[in-house]
């Protein structure tokens, strides 16, 4: 069977990172395009079956090890192991390949219980929980953030739907004086990056990873903070990526 | 600003070639490699960054403990935490997003957010393709912790291959306290039944608290069929 399964691999990582960000229905999306491409080869996708029945030989083995005298338990199951794979004519990487897309198809069948359990909340469960994210916002063309409200802060979750070359935290820097911020020392290679900015009445740290950006902020809560921090968030990532 | 906290990266001396190993000779290698840890040699020491150790904490780790920024000093202490779960059961043969069992030991969750940190910024791998596959070895399946989709140049100089057979399977463990040889044994065995008779490999990623440094050393062994 050659697979690549470096495909599943990252579909599975796309899954999650949606679900980071509390988009589910990309989420879904993603799960729904890759399944489907899997489905279509019928060996790759009965790799799941072979993943469970080497699940059950494995337990099967453990058990009545006693009763038939087995001293070398460990090797005992190996040796069931590669019987199962010889009489399947399969190989370890099938079972690999197995296992990933019965990780993804169980993600799938979550999101939808929870697309579907979200749709019955109120605006007024979410908000008083605290544990719903707003709706997805967008900044242009370039990505998509989420902004949470907690007890302590915000923490504001985005991806971008391009990745970028380099994350610009050193421009980023320069321009917080003009917004009446200061910076401490950022630490960055090539891909990643973490921020911290404050002024007298914000304090926030910035983390920037391949595609995925979070703002974690702390400020006094007065009536129009959420929506200055939203402007604030738009700014600073508009300096980041361009 | 969080401090950072350093980490001396060691390659350990030999490559361990598990096939035809009995279990007694499987046991003596992990012995082995438990009391040979010190004659590794060291690669590079690098600074962590707990923010982002952070992020792979919670992109990547299998035990839900969170800030390990902000509480590095008590989680590398060893400090046992109970594990926060949802209190109602999932609907019927749906399970959690994040399936998270946790001993309220948290050296295992520093040892695989060390390895994504690792993998990723000094191996300079894609975080998306880099799996982790922990929870359905929980759930019974037999599964290595990671599976690593791509290799990079950094990684074969440092396993001194220099063509590395994809995918890459890592084993991590992860000792606040002295190292133990019956969990590195069963991480061998681990690798041992994934590995069989191909032409995979193997990491296993070895994270040690570093009393006297405030740091952690990092061993990786390199395991072949």
């Amino acid at each position: 069977m050659g697979y690549d399964v470096g495909v599943v691999v990252n579909a599975i990582n796309e899954v999650d990172e949606n679900i980071w960000l509390g988009d589910y229905k990309k989420a879904k999306e993603i799960a729904n395009r890759n399944l489907a491409g899997i489905e279509k080869d019928v060996e790759i996708y009965q790799s799941q079956d072979f993943a469970r029945d080497l699940r059950r030989i494995i337990r099967e083995s453990k058990k009545g090890t006693r009763e038939r005298k087995i001293e070398d338990v460990d090797s005992w199951i190996t040796e069931r192991i590669v019987e199962r794979m010889k009489e399947a004519e399969r190989k370890p990487i099938d079972n690999l390949v197995g296992i990933l897309i019965i990780h993804l198809t169980s993600l799938r069948d979550m999101l939808d219980f929870l697309i579907e359990s979200r749709g019955q909340k109120t605006l007024e469960n979410s908000r008083e929980n605290g544990t719903v994210r707003e709706e997805i916002l967008r900044i242009g063309e370039k990505c998509r953030f989420t902004i949470q409200s907690l007890p302590d802060r915000w923490e504001v979750r985005a991806i971008l739907d391009e990745p970028v070359k380099q994350w610009n935290l050193n421009e980023l820097k320069s321009r917080l004086p003009d917004f009446g911020l200061s910076a401490a020392e950022a630490s960055k290679n090539r891909l990643s990056g973490t921020l911290e900015i404050f002024s007298q009445e914000l304090y926030a740290d910035i983390l920037v990873q391949e595609k995925q950006m979070e703002f974690s902020v702390r400020s006094v809560k007065k009536e129009n903070t959420e929506e200055r921090i939203r402007k604030l968030v738009e700014t600073l990532t508009i300096f980041l990526v361009t | 600003m969080s401090s950072q906290f350093i980490v001396d990266l060691f390659l350990y001396q030999r490559v361990i070639h598990l096939q035809g190993m009995t279990t007694n000779q499987t046991k003596q290698e992990a012995k082995n490699i438990a009391s040979n840890l010190s004659t590794s040699t060291l690669h590079r020491s690098f600074y962590v960054n707990p923010r982002l150790l952070e992020y792979y904490n919670t992109q990547f780790s299998e035990k839900q403990v969170k800030r390990i920024d902000e509480n590095f000093y008590d989680y590398s202490l060893g400090t046992r935490f109970r594990l926060n779960v949802p209190v109602p059961r999932p609907p019927r043969r749906l399970r959690y997003l994040i399936q998270k069992s946790f001993s309220g030991d948290v050296s295992g969750d520093i040892g695989e957010a060390l390895f994504a940190y690792f993998l990723v910024h000094e191996m300079q791998i894609s975080r998306f393709l880099i799996g982790h596959t922990r929870p359905e070895k929980k759930r019974g399946f037999l599964s290595p912790d990671f599976i690593i989709c791509a290799s990079s140049p950094n990684l074969t100089s440092f396993l001194q291959k220099p063509v590395l057979p994809l995918p890459i399977l890592g084993e991590v463990k992860g000792f606040t306290g002295s190292i133990d040889a019956g969990r590195i044994y069963h991480a061998l065995l681990q690798l041992r039944r994934l590995i069989l008779n191909q032409s995979l490999v193997g990491l296993l990623f070895l994270a040690m608290r570093n009393e006297a440094r405030h740091g952690y050393d990092a061993y990786v062994v390199r395991v072949e069929s």
